[in-house]
């Protein structure tokens, strides 16, 4: 039998873009932009994967990192004020065992000609499949993704 | 607070019940029964549109004060163990507007034969709302309702 376990936490990570929170905020609600940052990376297979950034709907993906187990990913955005901020949950099952619940808040505030990007999770960890140190340390490889894609639609 | 502004929170509120953790589980499980300790005063309501309570599923409500429903409540269930712990996400909005979303742990522990709650509130209340305090007041009240509720159905 499973232990059960509830770990609580909040952590926050703030970063500045050389970008407009117009083009940051397009990084998000544009599929393709967001598939090439947010989904795809080295060593992830990526099953299934759909996107749909509206206040009120959700998104499934599935996926698996270097041929390891199924991990599926359900996001439902909550609120969404364009080239503001966002606020979605997502919950994240590996195989069998549904591993977290979190509630994200994506606040896009002006920085002189930049963004300053601040990610607040709110986080349930379930049955010590997962710890907020490491949730932590992969948001902060997500944003430092975006902050290549940023980069990358500069050069263009 | 001002206009555009974000304030997250976390709530604790514990409570110990004289009965066996199922039917603490079941009076949060039973619509019918959250209907009944829901609402946090005799001249406040709840009433549910729709309800499903199943991983994945989600129920619908409005509340305030009778015959007054202004807030539309949606919530969501990410986790359903019985007789453990339930994780919802709660989204309070009044006409367009979202006013806070909130992730809630409620988590159920046999002693003895009695039940040990604890419930972790999670939230973001957005822009001048005054959610934080509402909702700690509202959850509070409403678990004060929920032991009279047990106590009545025991006796």
């Amino acid at each position: 039998m499973t232990e059960r376990s509830v770990t609580h936490a909040t952590f926050r990570i703030e970063r500045v873009y050389d970008a407009s929170p117009k083009r940051v905020f397009a990084a998000y609600a544009d599929p393709e932009a967001r598939r090439r940052w947010f989904v795809e990376g080295e060593g992830w297979d990526i099953e299934s994967c759909e996107l749909d950034f509206r206040e009120g709907t959700t998104e499934h993906s599935t996926f698996r990192f270097r041929g390891g187990p199924l991990i599926r990913n359900d996001t439902w955005y909550h609120e969404i004020v364009e080239n503001q901020r966002f606020v979605f949950s997502y919950a994240m099952v590996v195989g069998d065992d549904r591993i977290s619940v979190s509630l994200g808040t994506v606040e896009l505030i002006p920085d002189g000609n930049g963004t300053r990007h601040v990610y607040t999770e709110q986080g349930a960890y379930l049955d010590g499949y997962d710890n907020v140190a490491q949730r932590e340390e992969g948001c902060r490889q997500l944003y430092e993704a975006l902050a290549r894609e940023l980069e990358r639609k500069k050069a263009a | 607070m001002a206009i555009n502004s974000v304030d997250h929170a976390t709530i604790v509120l514990e409570r110990h019940f004289d009965v066996p953790v199922e039917r603490v589980f079941e009076a949060f499980a039973d619509p019918d029964a959250r209907m009944r300790w829901g609402a946090p005063s005799a001249d406040t309501a709840l009433v549910y549109e729709e309800t499903d309570f199943s991983v994945g599923g989600r129920d619908v409500s409005r509340c305030g004060p009778v015959g007054n429903l202004l807030f539309s409540v949606e919530n969501r269930y990410h986790d359903i163990v019985a007789g453990r712990r339930i994780v919802s996400t709660e989204t309070v909005s009044q006409g367009d507007k979202v006013l806070s979303v909130a992730l809630i742990a409620v988590e159920f522990t046999a002693a003895n034969s009695a039940c040990h709650l604890m419930l972790t509130d999670q939230i973001v209340a957005l822009d001048s709302s005054d959610m934080v305090a509402g909702n700690r007041a509202g959850l509070d009240a409403a678990l004060d309702n929920l032991g009279r509720y047990l106590r009545r159905a025991a006796a």
